[in-house]
């Protein structure tokens, strides 16, 4: 735990050799090394895609307004919901979190100049927007149409040309992923500035090291699982086709040993961010360091032994059922852990109602409904009547969208400042968060009785008795949809033409806010220092943060001084 | 802390509790339940909801206050109270936690055992080559191993009545091995034990009755079970609850349960319409998506069930024996 200290905790001699700013924007657009232009391109990339996804989501709950399949029809609605979901979660969430806010935040948060493996990350990247593109190029030539799961015998017999895109796509995606994650953690393990601990680095560097490893030994099964389905799908194979006495039930292990870990993958880097983003506008050190980093290790661990949750109603056994059963219920302490620490984190705090702390707030708020959702779907005699139900969809919604996008949003609202310079406007912010959080609870709520009453999810047509709960659902929808105007607005406009930021617009304390917004080409003026643990508000007087400041400063001074000869 | 600050405490203790109590028992999220483990589902869903309500308030409630008594006030430029952790409170709240959790494993574990205990959910697992000659064999002959189920205060022995059920894309079809009637809606004896061996002749679909409280994935090349005893009579949908294609949503049946003399009754008028027109299949032009349906008898009702059986899959009621015949094989891809 980080301790009260009023002197510095390390100062290192400035070491100098800078590359001076001004780089040009279309740096964006290359096959830059940096980790902060990568971390840029991955999160403006999946914006994009998180928009297609989410005209994907309107046009789907647009056909569910009504209770006929009117709208959509039944074949392309299923293509919708299908792309809807793949986009989502393996265009959106995963590489804007991992990619994006992990190659942004790692390097600076432990004063590393870049990720250990520059040019694989930036290979990375790279894989993201062919995986897009043959995705989207689905769209146009034959949409998969068998659920983001995919599951055989369905994804053998609803169309090859669609599934193997699918197929390819996804395992673009997933050797992106574990590219960036052998870089996370080596980066992790050997990049931090000297005399930085484990138990020195910010919250969010636990988190991603969590995910990371996650992703390092899941990733590699779905390949597997999606490689088979491949062979079964050209070659005539029979891995998982039970015509030719395969075991379809198999294929949902595999891919299930991948995907429950992926929604940790998703959830843990928000959980980080939330960590870094209460304190700093509440004004108060993270309550319990250490048990916050240990339950991100804890999480990772139990995450990869619950996947047969899943599967309670696919012909499992008894014995399995259970096991599942506990250790997915297990996986409650860790979070719930998380979840008090950061409520006793706010309390007794002086709370500034930034856009990044309502997102943070709101999304503490959401992430505790769908974890209590979550709680009923480990039950095995209570998920054998909500599986495959709208039940799950609010409950996956919850998670995902009120747990990782709120995080998203919150993150961008926090970082935006360090990332382009500029402020975003406060204003436009919180129209943004109202519209999204009534929205969302619009849009999701009413899910939980659907699924409960009896309507199965992924179905164009249902019963005319939940015409009116639907409705509801679909308005909620629109409004989530009209929600992200504001936020493009602000975002596009605020980049070129915003108030400029300063270092440290939020006064916060880890090592990224101590070099200039947006920050050098490595990182920092000479070598960085560590003046403060990075949750130590409250901890300093004033004269010793003016003196923070001034060593800073003077530091930044002797360095461009020195750096002057070398660039002209 | 005061005596008026631990009076408020202590009330809101109460409320809270009383409002869990309250909406845990109150929440009208479940339709009727008509099968006699469906009760058991329902006081552990209750429970869990009452233990979910708590926590929930908890926790919005403790977000409320900090945003009422912990916002920035104007002119302030300080920091909060630097407390870094407490390490009691932290036991607490893992403790607790903990604690609920094991209750409801326990709990979960109970309910388990008494709806499925024995139930050998999916252990048959077969090449589609093997099933074939293994069906036949058991037509008739409930042979495979089978543990007795206890419910409390009950005893449960061999189930009354053993249904075969088929799903394939977009329809259920139900054998009566005493009766070898074949139907495209289940009826079912009052307070009589049924058991369902299911397997999918195409894709994997789900059968799940909510008013059961019941599903289970029904999956080529396997055979898997399904065990209850309906409580009430009427009828209940029948849903696919497992992604099949894209008729999916219209893939429904009706199940009846019938007193023992009005089930007599169905069957008896089935095996005698059945021999009439000289084969064992009953009622297969009578399919009707009755749920979840457009309104019942409305055009879009009619044309989306004909549409999927006649014009895309050209079932006909010869069709569907021989696919029975050939039960586990994959149609080439469509
Ligand atoms: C923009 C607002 C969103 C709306 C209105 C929306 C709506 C929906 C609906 C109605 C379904 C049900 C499809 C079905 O099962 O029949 C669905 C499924 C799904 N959505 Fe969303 N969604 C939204 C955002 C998101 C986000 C941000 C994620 C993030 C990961 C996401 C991930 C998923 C997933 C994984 C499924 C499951 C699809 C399946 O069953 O195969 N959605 N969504
Ligand atoms: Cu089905
Ligand atoms: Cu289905």
């Amino acid at each position: 735990m980080t301790q009260l200290q009023d002197s510095p905790r390390l100062v290192a001699a400035p070491k100098v050799e800078l590359e001076l700013p001004a780089e040009p924007w279309w740096r964006f657009f290359t096959f830059s090394t940096d980790h902060k232009v990568i971390g840029i391109q991955y999160l403006v990339t999946t914006f994009f895609f998180y928009l297609v996804g989410g005209a994907l989501a309107t046009a789907v709950r647009a056909e569910l307004a009504t209770p006929e399949a009117d709208f959509l029809g039944f074949e392309r609605y299923n293509g919708a919901f299908t792309l809807h979901a793949t986009i989502m979660i393996f265009l959106w969430i995963v590489p804007a979190l991992v990619g994006g806010f992990g190659n942004y935040l790692v390097p600076l948060m432990i004063g590393a100049r870049d990720m250990a493996f520059p040019k694989l990350n930036a290979v990375a990247f790279w894989l993201v927007p062919p995986t897009g593109i043959l995705l989207l190029a689905s769209l146009f030539i034959e949409a998969p149409a068998a659920g983001w799961t995919s599951y055989p015998p369905l994804s053998l017999i609803s169309g090859k040309v669609g599934e193997e895109l699918w197929i390819l796509s996804i395992l673009l995606a997933g050797t992106s992923s574990i590219l960036a994650a052998v870089n996370f953690i080596t980066t992790i393990l050997k990049m931090r500035m000297p005399g930085m601990k484990m138990e020195d680095m910010p919250l969010f560097c636990w988190a991603m090291l969590a995910a990371s490893i996650l992703t390092l030994i899941a990733t590699p099964v779905l390949a597997g699982a999606l490689i088979l389905l491949s062979f079964d799908l050209l070659a005539g194979t029979a891995f998982f086709n039970p015509s030719g006495g395969g075991d379809p039930v198999v294929y949902q292990h595999m891919f299930w040993f991948y995907s429950h870990p992926a929604v940790y993958i998703m959830i843990l880097p928000v959980f980080g961010m939330i960590s870094e983003i209460l304190p700093v506008h509440a004004r108060k050190p993270i309550f319990a360091y250490k048990a916050i980093a240990y339950s991100s290790l804890a999480i990772c661990f139990l995450g990869l032994i619950v996947w047969a949750h899943h599967m309670f109603t696919s012909g499992t056994p008894d014995w399995m059922r259970v096991f599942f059963m506990i250790a997915t219920m297990a996986i409650a302490v860790p979070t719930g852990i998380k979840v008090f620490s950061w409520l006793a984190t706010l309390w007794g705090g002086k709370i500034h109602f930034r856009s990044a702390m309502l997102f943070g707030m709101g999304f503490v708020s959401m992430f505790v409904i769908g974890g209590l959702s979550g709680i009923i779907l480990a039950s095995v005699p209570l998920d054998i009547h909500v599986h495959d139900t709208y039940f799950v969809v609010a409950h996956l919604h919850y998670v995902l969208f009120g747990g990782s996008v709120f995080g998203i949003y919150a993150g961008i609202y926090h970082w935006f400042p360090k990332m382009t310079g500029r402020m975003l406007n406060e204003f436009w912010g919180r129209v943004h968060f109202v519209l999204t959080f009534v929205g969302f609870n619009i849009c999701f709520l009413p899910m939980h009785k659907l699924g409960l009453m009896g309507m199965p999810r992924r179905v164009a047509q249902y019963d005319p008795q939940f015409a009116d709960l639907n409705w509801i659902s679909s308005v909620g929808a629109f409004v989530l949809a009209i929600s992200t105007l504001p936020f493009l607005v602000n975002a596009i406009y605020s980049w070129v033409a915003g108030p400029k930021a300063g270092d440290n617009p939020w006064q916060a304390l880890t090592l990224e806010w101590t070099t200039s917004s947006p920050p050098p080409h490595h990182n920092f003026y000479g070598d960085p220092i560590l003046l403060t643990g990075p949750y130590d508000y409250g901890l300093h007087s004033k004269e010793t943060l003016d003196y923070f400041a001034a060593q800073l400063q003077t530091l930044r001074e002797l360095a461009l001084a020195e750096a002057e000869p070398t660039s002209s | 802390m005061s005596a008026i600050s631990n009076i408020i405490l202590v009330g809101m203790g109460i409320l809270l509790t009383l409002a869990s109590l309250w909406y845990g028992q109150n929440h009208h999220l479940l339709p009727e339940s008509a099968a006699e483990s469906a009760p058991l589902f329902d006081s552990l869903f209750n429970s869990t909801m009452t233990i979910a309500t708590g926590i929930f308030l908890v926790v919005q409630g403790v977000l409320l206050y900090c945003i009422v008594r912990y916002r920035k006030r104007r002119g302030d430029k300080g920091d909060g109270d630097p407390n870094h952790g407490n390490v009691l409170l932290e036991i607490v709240w893992t403790a607790v936690p903990a604690v609920i959790i094991l209750w409801l494993g326990l709990a979960s574990i109970d309910v388990y055992q008494a709806v499925y205990g024995g139930t050998d959910v999916g252990g048959h697992i077969h090449t589609a080559m093997v099933m074939e000659s293994s069906h036949e064999a058991e037509a008739g002959d409930p042979g495979y191993a089978y543990t007795p189920v206890v419910l409390p205060g009950k005893e449960m022995g061999q189930p009354d009545l053993v249904v075969q059920v088929q799903g394939m894309q977009y329809a259920w079809l139900f054998t009566y091995p005493e009766s070898g009637l074949v139907a495209s809606e289940l009826h079912l004896p009052l307070n009589k034990r049924v058991r369902l061996d299911m397997t999918a002749l195409d894709v994997n679909h789900a059968f799940w009755v909510p008013q059961f409280r019941l599903k289970q994935d029904v999956i080529p090349g396997r055979e898997t079970h399904l065990e209850f005893v309906p409580t009430q009579l009427g009828q209940y949908p029948i849903i696919c609850a497992e992604l099949c294609g894209p008729y999916h949503g219209v893939m429904a049946g009706q199940l009846f349960v019938d007193t023992p003399e009005d089930f007599e009754r169905w069957q008896q008028e089935q095996v005698l319409a059945a021999r009439g027109e000289g084969s064992t299949l009953a009622l297969v032009s009578d399919f009707s998506p009755v749920h979840p349906s457009p309104r019942p008898g409305s055009p879009e009702a009619e044309s989306a069930f004909a549409h999927v059986h006649h014009q895309r899959l050209g079932v006909s009621p010869s069709d569907l024996k021989s696919l029975q015949s050939h039960s586990g094989s994959l149609p080439s891809a469509g």
